[in-house]
């Protein structure tokens, strides 16, 4: 078709340099000067102005189009923000106003750690210099004290914290706090510990609270509170009930004030004298014992490691490297991030990379929702500019070149972009403010990102500066054109971009499957996007397919497809949006099932059905039948239904030894006999949820396997009865043993390490064994009959029982209430902890995960499609008021607009949801190849409810909101005078 | 035919009526005024008669082809199309009477932009429960008989306006349609193809439509048995037969 335009092309010079008689350069010397740049923007500025007067709820769309992602946006920035402490909140959380230091005992022996106090220890030290620290030498904390401050400057003063915790009870309720017992006649330490109300605790029996303490206990000053150990008692529920420790009575003089720049955050829970529940050599005792064992994890819940404050001289990043090398950590207003070591940057390099992977999907999110926003209010600026298209010609009549029309509608998405942004920061300020004043915890403290939110008003002004750029360019061809309309002109021509939009999304989607081949993860990601960008590009293709075979189709059909395709502008970048959105999600959601498939399929119990194990935690002993029959009867009073307890037998743990490990060679596989968990397997991750609460081999007759889930019970009920272990099939050797070796580490008595209690042993020991086939849980990879074990002197206890409580699992609330119910006798109540560790996993896990995430994608899915949906049907059927009336003069009924408009709606619907699901199965299908290129089974599941969810839903609601909404009278034929 | 010639005058005798207007009136209110658009008109056309409508601006014009094209009820009199009397029918029923019995032609041609020439014609047809293969054939005679076939496929966007204007015509009395209503069909193109389409409207009224012209141009008036004079609403003169242009344009000014 030829572009024949109503105004003549002036006539092509004969020579080279010649500039045509009638052309506007003839007469200006020679030059082509275009319009001032000033002027233009002058212009297109009132021109913008006037427009959002004339089209108010179009100004609207667009307006609440750019808003909304810079309302998220700058909400989401001032959370992020301001829900991590800043560097000087983290120092006067820490120090308070005065102090120039914060220092912690974490280890006996060198750590690392990074300025903001976060520490790994040197398991790479020799036992010699281990055994130097002043950490190991100091057997008081004041010795301890005076070793420290020999590494801190000179001048330095120490300012003792000692922190605990404890359960604080009132007549109105009970809390766990974090406590501090420390001096507040020491300016330093007041410093740290500010009130807002009330007088400083320094008599016996004070206390101060934080607000949100005083509120939990709804106490205020004078009153009176509990305080006493927390074992055995938070778990009860009832936040009461015996303690080893005498409690302590204390009356509320002050209340804590928030520290500076803050709303919520406190230096402590609350705040006691010195000395008042635990003296500050005993905690430093208990401490000691549990470092010199090697692990400080192992002390009391209620006791933490002593800290002081220091004042004086700054502490530099020498001193502070001197502390750690003590097993001392130190956090210092002179040592900030950026001056972490090269080492402990190197040590801590997986939280950099962490931040940077978050940082890159939420770039990658914030991209895409950029993206959708721009292609969402792309439609309207489209119509906008189709309306004033007489406009433009007039100006285009009074000299106005191709940069001035092109500047008229694209100062237009400026400008309504700097209102929509300007408009979405404000809001989001307001949303977090709003947040701050109802859930300050949820915000440290209000840091304005300036930076990130200075690019977020850029980003918003780019999507409606970037929607407005494709029909700023379209009405720029006014320029040429004259007024009137241009006739012959094919508007069902394909182009050329939705040719290259096609072969580019064919491309990226090969790139996807090659990516997923070699598997590269930043092919991946690159082909995604490719293919994302690829697909929006031939939407334009789409539509003029739908067209050219909507020929034979009813006329409201016809009509549609044509409209949309007339109106292309208008209708692909919706389209688009709706193929972007529902392609990526369908990938995710493909992605999400065949995840929660693979797992459910490659779920190994380990546990029968309906059982309960029940054990004893380490420190508790083995369970004594006084233990056992406390159990069962707790259990009864739960399940009246319940079988006996079947005890388990494991290999015993000696008294001279903390660790012990059964390995089996080559690859010494780890032998966890009474591994249960409480929750589903993740066999590529190769390891369970829950930990071990016993390790030993399992000593039986065979009685425990259909209650362990075992493969072939009576196959290993036979092998035990022989006199062989019973082992998987893969772990027998081919003469009919199987070896195991016995890792031991001995326990260190002597707390100034002279005794190191020898060195590791390694016990091999080689079992006539039996493999029986059959998947067996994980890790339970032995049973050894009790012959075997006694003639090989192996020692057991029973260290937790099988209950069949042939019936359904309790809820999980009410299994922990079963398991803070029973009191073991084995145990003090120091080392009882909290009660019972009570396990099940003999059903496949309920994947309420994979569940709700999948209904979340399809309201997305649904939300996305209807909203882009329904922008291009109100603003088609706006601009098809022409058409109606003619139709109406020809005489189509009034439903007949209904009629077009739910047409319109599902056919925007229905185009955007097919091709969007054709390139989410693509992307589907590549996710799970991905995965299976890392050598897991992945299946490929197609979630067919949530697609068809989105399948039906998405046209069903648009259609019907478009019947709902469209008015049914037509308009009249406006006769042109 | 030199198109700018004036054709022979019609002096056959015409059918029965196929448009009855009594004592019709159509009043607007504008705020607290009253304008009356129409007043007690009278007029009946006969199948196979053109009758020209002449006034000046704001005459009534329109609104009796609004109201001879059952686009529009009188807020007094009765207007009887096809037998129907509009005013007892609801939106629906006057949508159902344009689709079969009258076809209005614009001055700027109104055809739908999305659907092609045969499609537009096809228009009242579908939406009248047609089949669209029986609508298109029935299309395609109408394009036949306007002497316009080679534009069946063609959209609005790809003709000129002479060709709209003939798709519009050949629309106007598709099927079983009867009554043309022209408001200025020629208002838009130039001289030689403003009668070439006359010429095409007057040989569709002399198969046997009824039609009715509202134009200002007396030469078109020309082309219509007789003419009709509006002002204020009310008919001031009518001419009985066909007149001359110069008779018209004397008899169009001097009231």
């Amino acid at each position: 078709m030829t572009n024949n335009v109503m105004t003549p092309e002036p006539p092509a010079p004969s020579h080279p340099g010649e500039i045509a008689s009638n052309s506007p350069e003839s007469n200006l010397g020679g030059k082509s000067p275009r319009t001032s740049l000033t002027g233009r923007w002058r212009f297109a500025l009132r021109y913008s102005a006037a427009q959002i007067r004339r089209a108010k709820g179009r100004t609207t769309l667009i307006v609440v189009m750019v808003m909304l992602p810079v309302l998220a946006g700058t909400f989401l920035a001032l959370i992020l923000a301001g829900a991590e402490p800043t560097w000087q909140i983290t120092l006067d959380t820490r120090l308070g106003a005065t102090a120039t230091a914060q220092v912690q005992s974490a280890a006996i022996g060198p750590l690392m750690q990074a300025p903001d106090g976060e520490y790994i220890g040197n398991h790479e030290v020799d036992e010699t210099t281990l055994a130097q620290s002043f950490a190991a030498t100091s057997t008081t904390i004041t010795e301890y004290e005076q070793n420290m401050l020999k590494t801190l400057p000179t001048g330095s003063k120490l300012h003792r914290e000692v922190p605990l915790r404890q359960l604080a009870s009132s007549e109105s309720g009970s809390a766990t706090i974090a406590v501090v017992q420390t001096d507040l006649s020491d300016p330093v330490l007041a410093d740290k510990f500010r009130l807002s109300a009330g007088v400083a605790p320094i008599g016996p029996e004070q206390i101060a609270l934080s607000p949100k303490t005083a509120q939990d206990l709804d106490v205020w000053l004078g009153d009176t509170i509990t305080l006493s150990d927390t074992d055995a008692q938070v778990a009860r529920g009832d936040g009461r009930g015996t303690s080893s420790t005498a409690a302590n009575y204390p009356t509320v003089t002050g209340i804590l004030a928030p520290v500076a720049g803050t709303r919520a955050s406190f230096a402590a829970e609350a705040v006691l004298p010195a000395d008042t529940v635990i003296p500050a050599d005993e905690l430093f005792s208990r401490w000691h014992e549990a470092a010199a064992q090697g692990d400080v994890t192992m002390m009391s819940y209620d006791l933490t490691a002593p800290t002081w404050l220091i004042s004086g001289q700054p502490v530099s990043a020498t001193d502070v490297a001197a502390l750690n090398s003590n097993g001392v950590i130190a956090v210092s207003r002179a040592v900030d991030p950026s001056m972490a070591t090269p080492e402990a940057r190197g040590a801590f390099e997986w939280r950099e990379q962490n931040k940077r992977a978050e940082n890159a999907w939420l770039a990658l999110v914030l991209l895409i929702g950029l993206l959708q926003a721009t292609l969402m209010a792309g439609p309207a600026f489209a119509v906008g500019a189709k309306r004033s298209e007489r406009d433009l010609k007039i100006m285009a009549t009074q000299g106005a070149d191709r940069a001035a029309l092109t500047t008229a509608t694209l100062g237009h998405g400026v400008t309504l972009g700097v209102i929509g942004s300007v408009a979405g920061i404000v809001l989001g300020f307001g949303a977090v403010l709003a947040m701050w004043q109802l859930q300050p915890r949820l915000i440290v403290s209000l840091q304005p990102p300036l930076l990130q939110l200075v690019l977020i008003l850029l980003a918003g002004v780019a999507i409606a500066t970037v929607a407005a750029w494709l029909p700023a360019r379209g009405a720029a061809k006014h320029y040429s054109s004259g007024v009137d309309e241009p006739f012959n002109r094919d508007k069902y021509a394909i182009g050329r971009l939705p040719w290259f939009g096609l072969t580019m999304a064919a491309v990226a989607a090969v790139g996807a499957i090659v990516a997923a081949g070699i598997s590269s993860r930043n092919l991946l990601l690159v082909s995604i996007v490719a293919l994302e960008v690829g697909l929006i590009m031939a939407t334009g293709l789409l539509l003029q397919l739908f067209a050219a075979a909507s020929k034979s189709l009813p006329l409201s059909w016809r009509y549609a497809a044509r409209d949309a395709v007339r109106h292309r502008s208008r209708t692909v970048p919706a389209t688009a949006a709706i193929i972007a959105s529902v392609a990526g999600l369908t990938g995710a959601l493909i992605y999400n099932s065949s995840d929660a498939q693979f797992r459910s399929e490659n779920f190994v119990p380990s546990l029968a059905s309906q059982v309960l194990a029940i054990s004893a935690y380490e420190e508790a002993g083995p369970l004594t039948s006084t233990d056992i029959d406390a159990i069962a009867t707790a259990v009864r009073e739960l399940a009246p239904d319940a079988s006996d307890p079947v005890p388990v037998a494991v290999t015993t743990i000696g008294d001279d030894t903390i660790m012990e490990w059964w390995q089996i060679p080559p690859d010494n596989e780890y032998v966890e006999t009474v591994t249960y968990s409480s929750q589903q397997h993740y066999p590529y991750w190769d390891w369970a949820l829950d930990g071990v609460v016993a390790a030993g081999a399992i000593v039986d007759d065979g009685k425990v396997a259909e209650l362990l889930a075992l493969p072939n019970p009576e196959d290993i009920r036979s092998v035990l009865a022989q006199g062989r272990a019973a082992v998987p099939a893969t772990f027998a050797r081919g003469d009919g043993t199987a070896q195991f070796q016995i890792w031991e580490r001995p326990r260190i008595e002597s707390e100034d390490f002279s005794d190191d209690g020898g060195a590791d042993t390694d016990v091999e020991y080689t079992l006539p064994a039996t493999g029986v086939e059959g998947q067996w849980p994980d890790r339970t990879n032995v049973i050894i009959p009790p012959s075997l074990a006694a003639e090989h002197g192996l020692e057991t206890q029973i260290r937790s029982v099988l209950i069949d409580l042939n019936g359904p699992l309790p809820s999980a609330s009410k299994l922990n209430l079963l398991a803070t119910s029973v009191e073991l006798e084995g145990a003090s109540a120091e080392q009882r902890q909290s009660g019972v560790v009570i396990m099940t996993g003999g059903e496949v896990p309920n994947d309420d995960y994979a569940n709700q995430f999948g209904w979340i994608v399809v309201l997305i899915a649904v939300l996305l499609t209807l909203a882009a949906t329904g922008i291009v049907t109100v603003l088609a059927v706006t601009e098809s008021r022409r058409d109606m009336s003619i139709m109406s003069a020809v005489g189509a009924a009034p439903r007949t607009r209904k009629l077009i408009a739910t047409t319109q709606a599902t056919f925007t619907a229905v185009s955007g949801l097919l091709l969007g699901l054709v390139g989410g199965a693509v992307l589907g299908v590549v996710l799970v190849a991905m995965e299976r290129a890392r050598g897991t089974d992945w299946p490929v599941v197609v979630p067919w409810l949530n697609l068809a969810v989105i399948v039906v839903v998405v046209p069903v609601v648009a259609a019907g909101l478009a019947a709902l909404l469209t008015r049914a009278r037509m308009p009249q034929v406006q006769r042109a005078e | 035919m030199n198109p700018t010639t004036f054709r022979p005058v019609n002096t056959k005798v015409h059918g029965t009526p196929v448009l009855r207007i009594n004592a019709a009136s159509r009043y607007y209110r504008d705020g607290d005024a009253e304008i009356r658009a129409l007043d007690e008109i009278n007029l009946t056309v006969h199948a196979g008669e053109f009758v020209a409508v002449m006034g000046p601006s704001g005459s009534g014009k329109s609104t009796l082809l609004s109201l001879a094209g059952a686009l529009d009820t009188p807020t007094r009199g009765e207007v009887v199309l096809a037998g129907a009397n509009i005013s007892a029918l609801n939106a629906t029923g006057r949508a159902a009477v344009r689709r079969r019995h009258a076809g209005f032609v614009f001055q700027d041609y109104n055809l739908v932009p999305a659907l092609t020439a045969a499609e537009n014609i096809a228009l009242p047809l579908e939406l009248d429960g047609m089949s669209v293969r029986q609508a298109r054939r029935a299309a395609r005679a109408a394009l036949i008989d306007v002497d316009a076939v080679e534009l069946t496929d063609r959209f609005p966007d790809q003709m000129s306006g002479g060709q709209r204007q003939r798709v519009a015509i050949a629309r106007a009395l598709v099927g079983e349609r009867s009554l043309l209503l022209a408001d200025e069909p020629t208002g838009a193109l130039d001289t030689n193809t403003g009668e070439t389409i006359m010429r095409v409207l007057r040989a569709r009224i002399d198969a046997g439509a009824a039609g009715i012209l509202v134009t200002h141009d007396a030469r078109h008036a020309a082309w219509a048995d007789r003419t009709v004079f509006l002002r204020d609403g009310r008919v001031t003169d009518e001419t009985g037969t066909a007149a001359a242009p110069d008779d018209l344009l004397l008899r169009g000014t001097a009231r």
